[in-house]
């Protein structure tokens, strides 16, 4: 736990991502918190591209992926990190509506970390998203330490 | 003449023939050389049928079919459309239900202490129809994955699903108590239960809506008495029942029972969505079986259900109800 690294949150609806920066707030963590609204821009954000090409060092602890996204969904957004040398590493969580069999199955065979649906029910929605933001972006000790 | 001539022989040679009153006839032909007992010349054994009707029902009989056949698949593929859509539909709604139930959370929050009695009740109403919703939809949702989901069919023990299921509800009905603090009794009777071919995930629903029903029905008995029996019928299917001292229902409303979210009785009387039932006949409508019920107001109710024979499930379950 020696660097505090951004959490990336990629999520199109204003509304969901509202509800999951304050649960990430409410567990009272420090990491700065980076929301893009789409796929394109989380490969942006990754591979300082595009508007994010002068981003600082330091790659994020966890991507929190939404799957249904425009222009480029969740999925999209995984292989594309699994092909690459260096961001195959990177923890990825979906956070999807979605609980449909055929997401799931190419979630896990794209190597992901985790899947959490998202609960309709608040407090369960934010006792998820709490969860998930202390144990990857504090407990979890995450790659790339010698690169940054 | 070609019989005669070149010995060939005629079987079933259909011939359309226009008669004298100008009606046209179907003749079914047939004819052969035959030798003849003491005589070295043959004859020829010629019969005609008259085969005008039997043709013509044929033929009604196969534009009936292809007729059928068209029906069936334009009502296939309504329900592939209905299906799809209620999944859609309960799978969209379920974001905007969270931020409805999200946000009036923050709400409450953010006016904190300052909310006048007023002000939190009506937040209170907004979040518990938020959670009501919520509670339709995942109804829904299961019941349209009860319609659409792939059948796996194995071998099922329905005397140790039904034990499970009875576990499960003695829990709840204990831990419910625990909280307000009346007990409740329940008796249960049992009988020997068969393996059966079946998909196991749908029994299980199957089994935890009926007797699930019968433990909530029966709240104001008791104690609650409630049995479940088994018979194998002389053709080889199987009859099961479970019957329950509670409350019953009016059976002039018998036809709304399985409906989906259809009830007899008020959510104040019994808390529920009335997807159950609904629920438990996509079930057995899935597994070529039926189901039926039989009450009487104050007298508890007796719920029957076929599950066919083995050789009738495996000829194939049917896709859609």
């Amino acid at each position: 736990m020696t660097d505090i690294r951004t959490i990336l949150l990629a999520e199109d609806s204003p509304y969901d991502a509202e509800m999951a920066i304050d649960a990430l707030r409410e567990a009272n963590l420090i990491n700065p918190i980076v929301h893009v609204t789409d796929g394109v821009e989380a490969l942006d954000y990754l591979f300082r591209r595009g508007k994010y090409a002068d981003r600082g060092e330091g790659d994020p602890s966890v991507l929190l992926l939404d799957i249904k996204m425009p222009r480029m969904d969740g999925l999209e957004v995984l292989e594309a990190l699994r092909q690459d040398e260096k961001l195959r590493q990177l923890p990825v969580v979906i956070l999807s509506s979605s609980r449909e069999e055929a997401d799931l199955v190419r979630s896990w065979d794209l190597g992901v970390n985790a899947y959490v649906v998202k609960p309709v029910d608040v407090d369960q929605f934010f006792e998820a998203v709490r969860t998930l933001g202390k144990f990857w972006a504090v407990i979890n000790e995450p790659p790339f330490k010698a690169q940054a | 003449m070609d019989v005669l001539l070149r010995g060939r022989e005629l079987w079933d040679f259909e011939h359309e023939q226009r008669t004298d009153d100008d009606q046209v006839r179907t003749m079914l032909i047939n004819a052969r050389r035959m030798p003849l007992p003491d005589r070295d010349d043959e004859v020829v054994l010629m019969t005609i049928t008259d085969v005008t009707v039997q043709r013509a029902v044929q033929q009604r009989v196969e534009e009936l079919n292809r007729q059928l056949e068209g029906k069936v698949e334009q009502v296939s593929e309504v329900n592939r459309e209905l299906e799809a859509f209620s999944y859609s539909v309960s799978h969209d709604l379920r974001a905007p239900l969270r931020h409805v139930a999200g946000f009036s959370d923050k709400l409450a929050r953010h006016l904190g202490e300052s909310a006048d009695e007023k002000s939190r009740h009506y937040l209170d109403v907004i979040a518990s129809s938020a959670r009501r919703m919520a509670t339709l939809i995942d109804d829904l949702l299961v019941y349209s994955r009860l319609g659409r989901a792939a059948m796996r069919l194995q071998a099922v023990d329905m005397q140790s699903l039904v034990a499970d299921t009875r576990a499960l509800l003695d829990a709840n009905v204990l831990s419910d108590s625990e909280a307000t603090g009346v007990a409740r009794r329940i008796e249960w009777k049992i009988a020997p239960l068969p393996i059966l071919v079946s998909d196991d995930n749908m029994m299980r629903q199957l089994w935890l809506n009926l007797l699930g029903n019968a433990v909530k029905y029966s709240a104001n008995a008791h104690p609650a008495r409630i049995e479940v029996d088994y018979a194998r019928q002389p053709d080889g299917s199987h009859l099961f029942s479970v019957r329950d001292n509670g409350a019953g229902f009016d059976m002039a409303y018998a036809g709304k029972l399985f409906g989906v979210f259809q009830r007899l009785h008020s959510a104040s009387e019994f808390a529920g969505t009335g997807i159950g039932l609904a629920s438990v006949r996509r079930v057995l409508t899935r597994h070529n079986g039926r189901i039926w019920a039989e009450s009487r107001p104050g007298e508890g109710a007796t719920f029957h259900f076929i599950l066919p024979s083995n050789a009738e499930l495996a000829r194939g379950p049917s896709g859609h109800d």
